[in-house]
């Protein structure tokens, strides 16, 4: 698909049209749209798991990347991150408020939706950022990357993930600290 | 319930513990009220802000592992829905200059149309 080392100049460039957008520069908004959607849409559909869920998560918050542009700060991290973050949020959201229909019945959450890393595995197949994640998720301890991914992928709070591996609550706090942290340091995310 | 303003450099005592929610927090795992105290020493401490935004960036790199497209119906929907809504100026103000400030005053050409 894209040539090896293409990513990085990618990156600087979600940065650029998002600035732009930010200034008023309309034009600058449908490549910002084709550069940061794939990795909105992605993370929606990762912890939504329906294409429908996914789809809408993606629009409202493309949508809100148009409105609030001005509020980014490049200061503070990256477009794709700024975007990816937001996407997240909204999913996990919606994830929540679904969940608490249907009060919240564990068993049928487990029955109905695949095991989180499974998922990670088959949707990120194909992409080099998913290696480099699958390859850093690999060095965190057997623990840690569980807590770490149910929370992440499945949009757990660390109160259910500690319920789900039944394990005290400022263990799994600590696990998945002390398990981001090492997937920072990992990843070469500036600390 | 209702924290007091922070204030840059001012402690609380369950700083501590606080801090120990940063992971949960970069991740979306915590509860509102929870959350709401990681912010408020996120708005005191530099070096928790920090951490919290290196472990938000961390956790991002997560979901951009998962890139997928979206299908081209979002794309239409979304180009479509930028046209009529308003994006928030750098002032934090609702109205961005290339707008009217009203939707159509009278007698005026409508706008980009």
């Amino acid at each position: 698909m894209s040539s090896p080392g293409s990513r990085p100049a990618a990156r600087v460039t979600a940065d650029e049209a998002l600035a732009r957008v930010a200034d008023g520069d309309r034009d600058a908004f449908p490549a910002l749209y084709d550069m940061l959607s794939p990795a909105v849409h992605g993370t929606a559909l990762a912890v939504l798991r329906d294409p429908d869920h996914a789809a809408e998560v993606t629009q409202e918050v493309m949508v809100e990347i148009w409105r609030t542009a001005s509020r980014w700060d490049a200061r503070r991290g990256s477009a794709r991150a700024w975007a990816t973050t937001m996407a997240h949020r909204r999913a996990v959201d919606r994830v929540r408020s679904v969940q608490a229909q249907r009060t919240r019945d564990q068993a049928v959450l487990d029955g109905d939706r695949p095991r989180a890393f499974d998922v990670v595995a088959e949707q990120a197949e194909s992409n080099l950022e998913a290696e480099r994640v699958r390859h850093c998720l690999g060095g965190l301890t057997d623990t840690q990357r569980e807590a770490v991914v149910l929370a992440y992928y499945d949009g757990r709070t660390y109160r259910e993930v500690a319920e789900s591996l039944e394990a005290p609550l400022p263990t799994v706090k600590s696990r998945i600290r002390d398990g981001l942290t090492r997937l920072r340091d990992c990843l070469g995310v500036a600390a | 319930m209702t924290a007091p303003t922070p204030r840059p450099g001012e402690r609380r005592p369950d700083d501590a513990a606080t801090r120990e929610l940063l992971g949960a927090w970069a991740l979306d795992a915590l509860d509102e009220a929870e959350r709401a105290r990681v912010d408020d020493l996120i708005a005191r401490d530099p070096d928790a802000a920090r951490e919290a935004r290196s472990l938000l960036e961390t956790a991002a790199v997560l979901g951009e592992a998962m890139a997928v497209a979206a299908p081209d119906a979002v794309r239409l929907a979304v180009l479509a829905e930028v046209e009529h809504t308003r994006r928030e100026d750098r002032a934090a103000g609702e109205v961005p200059e290339s707008e009217p400030v009203h939707p159509a005053a009278p007698g005026a050409p409508a706008p980009g149309t």
